[in-house]
């Protein structure tokens, strides 16, 4: 049991410094990148990788690593503060329903219900025809359509751990209420809630680049992976690195928050 | 089931906060119905004006949405603006390549999350865990249209296997046709939502083999697969099923990038079409035949509950 | 190249861990092209086969419906339903001296309706009684709205009396007509059986059309050219409309012919085995509109032909569009009988966009590379519809162009609806975009000063006295000879007056079997069916 530990918390070092790793080429990004980001020579379109372009040249003969260093700026944020606003609103409404329960959780749930009731994509489709889109908003829309899932896990969760018995013995050895939905539900929802976040992660970076497949995502010449690969899809047999280096950041990305959420999300077992 | 038709009831004042926003929604969107027209030179502004009319564009909002309303609740849900034809048809001529595609996915899905999220949580930490985990998350990373697109480039351009779109041949009866033509759409489906349950399941099952009654359990002498299944997988099941009745409904109406990748003839690609017409009467019809199908599988997923978990039904 | 090709997909594939099945590739999957069937991968799904309700371009009605004429490869017009084009020197056209104009269509003997009944002058009035009546809604009453009636001596002749002089009158059929015994008394708008199948003269009919699938032609037995036409027997609309998807059809064979493939696919296309990529010059050419009213520095010509000297149209042409497109420098494209190249140019001059801009006071004062007067940054929007991977691409590059000369452009993707209302209401700096081009070259549409929206499509909101007076005068001259001078002066005045940015022709692109033959293609709206009477695959 003890190397098995060992060896995830070194793999848990590893993740939590590859998340910081991204995290921190997205801030260096203008320092790092070799060149501008928005630097179309078409003369230079289309080129494999090299020594001077690493991941190859685009359509418009801009530098790839470039723009996947600064993609990694918008897809992270898209990523990373969209799903934790969505999880956290997720989990705060499930927990309190499932919780509390009576008007309080059916309020909840319908306006759950309401909110999952319309499709994500189609809604979010038709909200960025009417806003324009813009980094930060695309946060705030990912998220706002984003929550329900993690709300109706949690409560369910809730609901279930709520009939156990320690939490009831919890109360009544006269616990406030806020003290029980902190100290003993959250901890016990938390694995639910970690996996849920870095699904959410992953889901928000997509979801961006499933509205640049319909032209409402990040506007060009500003980089985001999704936007990257969408302008791939035409290109993919011909110019593979196009598709290849966003695609990769994606997956590494998914792969490091999953890989740092998994030891959160493994409970402690007395 | 007096429970569920309660909560059917409850449902009423939900569609209807539901259609307001939906409505608004739909007409805020720039551009209307007779945008389309703009286009064509030959069209002139009279004509533009006459087309209003006769829709009944021209009459202000409010006076729109009741009218739509009292149309809905009555059955009428109007005419298309895109070719003239009742609604109702348009959505249920749709409507059975949507289910099939759906189920198909399913069934996939299921049958590819359920044996991989149980393996990877008994086996968690092993290399099964392991790959289990780098197959997820890769298809986790993927975008719908572009691992639909490199799908369709393998298997139909390059070894001209399997169709590349389309839901029938021409004169290719018959059920294997129709598998071919489901085969790649029903897998781009079926692997993105697969990915997502085998994570739900891992850790659902996992935090309950860590519980207290499953180490009660085996503490009591019963068979370690007994108690990895019937025990542990039951429980795990609960918020499971949830997120696969919420996938279900949302797969219904959110299929539109890979219905739309795949020209599958479903409600996804109406909805395409219809939002880059602003065709409002279908569009409304679509959104809250979604809402009710949602609505409709979170009661089933509600009852399941009781049916379920001993500890909620007790 | 095939080994490379080979190698391209290995390393995809590796990289995307799905297995090895690279290599031996190319397994064609579909059918190939004969005279039983022909596929055709049509980017959309059309909304009603009644053509004067539609606002898609109308391949399927083409095949089913015949119109008394239609623009043939050149786009002459030619008459089909109609056994000559009438003119002022045939006798089918009068002027009459109170201003209107009479004009005489003479029908082909022997035409039937698909259901055996005789295709007669009664079917021509009804059409446009049909239009111009208040209980049926058409896409466009334009040109039908200045007939006063029709008058039908006999069965085979229709007098046309237009209230005015029109010069267009010869494409007033060009869609054809409705057939009166069928359409009589009926809600045209709600006529769901004719308009999902539609009764034509045409060499074929609608056999079966499943809902978001495909529409299925088949022959008709009986066709007026003779029994031996069409040769082909069925035709097969398969609806597709996404880009990517409909290339890969024709790439594996499962699609036979696809029209207007963009010019960023065609890479993908130009090798495959037994598929030709017929190219013609279009009649629209994509364009930056430039918006007077909304953008101030817009309204000095210098600034307008400073920025179209600043666009190397040249490399973007050579580069983004793979030299499939030809720059051009005007509205009226050279498939047009009234184009003419003798007008301005504007090579692309950095040094000559630098002196205009600080000629007119725009100058980069505080160093951040950016122009300024007054104050105020030489900035504008450059608005395109999203979804078009070429459009993205160039007006990428026109903003790296601009931005150095010190003009600071941002860009922002909208969809088509949505950029339909906008420029519609004039919101917008600038639009990269086109038209769909009438046949006829009446630009008054486009550029004459009472022609902004909602009376015309003058969006660049130019207004010019000299410019006004040559269109209108073309307008209304129905001698070809002499509305092709007004018309080639008019070219001139606009390109000394550089109200938009002219980019490219739309070049058409269309995917057909090489072993099609007849295949003539089109550069107007009517389509590449025009002709498809007389297509033959032939082993």
């Amino acid at each position: 049991m003890s190397a098995a530990n060992e060896q995830s918390a070194t793999n848990m070092r590893w993740a939590w410094g590859l998340v910081l790793a991204l995290v921190g080429v997205a801030i260096l990004a203008p320092l790092v990148a070799p060149f501008a980001p928005d630097a179309v020579d078409l003369a230079l379109r289309r080129q494999g990788p090299s020594a001077l372009h690493w991941f190859g040249t685009d359509d418009l003969g801009r530098d790839v690593f470039t723009r996947v260093l600064h993609g990694a700026r918008v897809s992270l944020a898209i990523g990373l503060l969209a799903a934790a606003l969505s999880v956290a609103l997720g989990t705060a409404i499930g927990l309190v329903a499932g919780f509390i329960g009576g008007a309080v959780d059916t309020g909840l749930m319908r306006l759950t219900d309401a909110m999952l009731a319309v499709p994500r994509l189609p809604l979010l489709m038709i909200l960025t025809a009417i806003l324009q889109p813009s980094i930060p908003l695309l946060i705030i829309l990912v998220s706002v359509v984003g929550w329900m899932e993690t709300s109706r896990v949690v409560r369910s969760e809730a609901l279930s751990l709520g009939r156990r018995g320690f939490i009831e013995a919890a109360q009544a050895l006269g616990l406030s209420r806020t003290r029980v939905l902190v100290r003993h539900m959250l901890p016990n929802v938390l694995p639910t809630v970690i996996v849920s976040a870095t699904l959410a992660v992953g889901r928000s970076i997509l979801l961006e680049s499933a509205l640049s497949f319909f032209g409402v995502g990040v506007q060009p010449p500003a980089a985001s992976w999704g936007n990257m690969l969408y302008q791939a899809q035409s290109t993919m047999t011909s110019e593979p690195w196009l598709a290849l280096f966003p695609g990769l950041a994606i997956f590494l990305t998914t792969l490091a928050v999953n890989a740092a959420g998994e030891r959160l999300s493994t409970p402690a077992v007395s | 089931m007096p429970a569920a038709l309660r909560r059917l009831l409850q449902a009423v004042p939900l569609l209807l906060l539901i259609s307001v926003l939906v409505f608004a929604l739909v007409h805020a969107a720039p551009g209307g119905p007779l945008a389309i027209y703009l286009e064509n030179p030959n069209v002139r502004p009279a004509d533009i004006e006459r087309l209003r009319r006769s829709l009944g564009l021209d009459q202000p909002l409010p006076v729109q949405y009741l009218k739509w309303l009292g149309g809905f609740v009555t059955g009428d849900w109007g005419f298309s603006f895109t070719d003239g034809r009742p609604v109702t048809a348009r959505l249920l001529e749709r409507l059975p390549a949507t289910l099939e595609l759906v189920g198909a996915s399913l069934v996939l899905a299921l049958v590819a999350a359920v044996p991989a999220g149980v393996l990877a949580a008994v086996r968690r930490g092993r290399a099964t865990d392991r790959i289990v985990s780098a197959v997820t998350i890769a298809a986790i990373s993927l975008p719908a249209f572009w691992f639909g697109l490199l799908l369709q480039l393998v298997f139909a351009v390059w070894l001209g296997w399997l169709p590349s779109s389309g839901r029938s041949s021409l004169f290719g009866s018959g059920i294997g046709d129709r598998l071919a033509h489901l085969a790649l759409p029903a897998t781009v489906l079926a692997i993105l939502h697969a990915a997502a349950w085998t994570r739900y399941l891992r850790s659902a099952m996992g935090n309950v083999i860590a519980q207290r009654f499953i180490l009660a359990a085996r503490g009591r002498g019963l068979h370690e697969r007994t108690v990895r299944y019937r025990h542990a997988l039951r429980n795990a099941l609960l918020p499971f099923l949830t997120v696969v009745l919420l996938d279900a409904a949302i797969m219904i109406s959110g299929a539109v990038v890979t219905e739309s990748v795949f020209a599958w003839p479903g409600l996804g690609g109406l909805f395409t079409e219809a939002l880059a017409r602003r065709d409002y009467t279908v569009l409304m019809a679509f959104l809250m035949i979604s809402s009710v199908g949602v609505i409709v599988l979170n009661l089933v997923a509600d009852l399941s509950y009781r049916w379920l978990d001993p500890r909620v039904r007790a | 190249m095939r080994m490379l090709n080979v190698a391209r997909r290995a390393a995809l594939l590796g990289a995307f861990v799905l297995g090895s099945c690279s290599g031996e590739g190319g397994g064609r999957r579909g059918t190939g092209p004969s005279n039983d069937l022909l596929v055709v991968g049509y980017d959309r799904e059309p909304d009603t086969l009644n053509r004067f309700s539609t606002h898609i371009l109308e391949d399927v009605q083409t095949c089913v419906i015949e119109g008394l004429v239609t623009n043939d490869e050149h786009m002459n017009v030619i008459p089909v339903l109609a056994t000559e084009v009438p003119t002022i020197a045939n006798g089918g056209v009068t002027l009459r001296p109170d201003g209107g104009m009479d004009v005489t269509w003479k029908l082909r003997p022997g035409v039937k309706w698909h259901d055996g009944v005789p295709f007669t002058s009664a079917d021509v009035k009804f059409t446009v009684d049909a239009i111009n009546s208040p209980d049926y809604n058409p896409e466009s009453t334009d040109g039908f709205d200045r007939i006063t009636s029709v008058d039908t001596p006999d069965s085979l002749t229709a007098i046309v009396h237009y209230r005015e002089h029109y010069a267009p009158y010869q494409l007033q059929f060009v869609r054809g007509t409705l057939p009166r015994h069928v359409l009589e008394g009926k809600d045209i708008d709600r006529a769901t059986e004719y308009n999902r199948s539609p009764l034509g003269t045409g060499p074929y009919r609608v056999a079966e059309w499943k809902t978001g699938e495909y529409i299925l032609l088949e022959r008709v037995p009986n066709y007026w050219r003779g029994s031996e036409f069409p040769k082909i027997k069925r035709i097969q609309f398969k609806f597709i409309p996404n880009t990517t998807t409909r290339v890969n059809q024709l790439a594996s064979g499962e699609a036979h012919v696809v029209a207007l493939v963009p010019w960023d696919k065609y890479r993908d296309l130009k090798d495959v085995p037994g598929l030709t990529v017929h190219r013609m010059i279009g009649n629209s050419y994509e364009h930056i509109t430039l918006n007077q009213r909304q953008v101030e520095a817009f309204r000095d010509v210098r600034v307008r032909q400073a920025l179209t000297h600043a666009i190397d149209r040249e490399l973007i042409v050579r580069t983004i569009l793979d030299s499939l497109a030809p720059v051009v420098h005007g509205a009226i494209q050279p498939v047009s009988w009234a184009f003419t190249d003798s007008v301005r140019h504007y090579p692309f001059d950095t040094a000559r966009a630098k002196t205009l801009l600080d000629e007119t006071g725009w100058k980069d004062a505080n160093g951040d590379g950016i122009r300024e007067r007054n104050g105020k940054p030489l900035a504008f929007t450059l608005l395109t519809q999203a979804g078009f991977a070429i459009r993205e691409s160039v007006s990428q590059a026109v903003q790296r162009q601009l931005r150095d000369v010190g003009v600071d452009v941002k860009i922002q993707l909208v969809d088509g609806t949505a950029i339909s209302s906008l420029w519609f209401e004039g919101k917008f700096d600038a639009m990269l975009h086109w038209w769909h081009m009438p046949a006829d070259p009446e630009i008054t549409l486009f550029f004459a000063s009472d022609r902004t929206p909602p009376a015309g499509r003058n969006i660049n909101y130019v207004s010019d006295k000299a410019l006004d007076d040559l269109m209108y005068a073309s307008d209304r001259e129905i001698d070809q000879v002499k509305r092709r001078v007004l018309l080639v002066k008019a070219q001139q005045r606009l390109a000394e007056l550089a109200p938009e940015i002219p980019l490219y022709n739309v070049t058409r692109l269309d995917g057909v079997p090489t072993s099609l033959k007849g295949f003539k293609g089109n550069p107007t709206n009517t389509g590449v069916f025009w002709n498809v009477w007389e297509w033959e695959v032939t082993p």
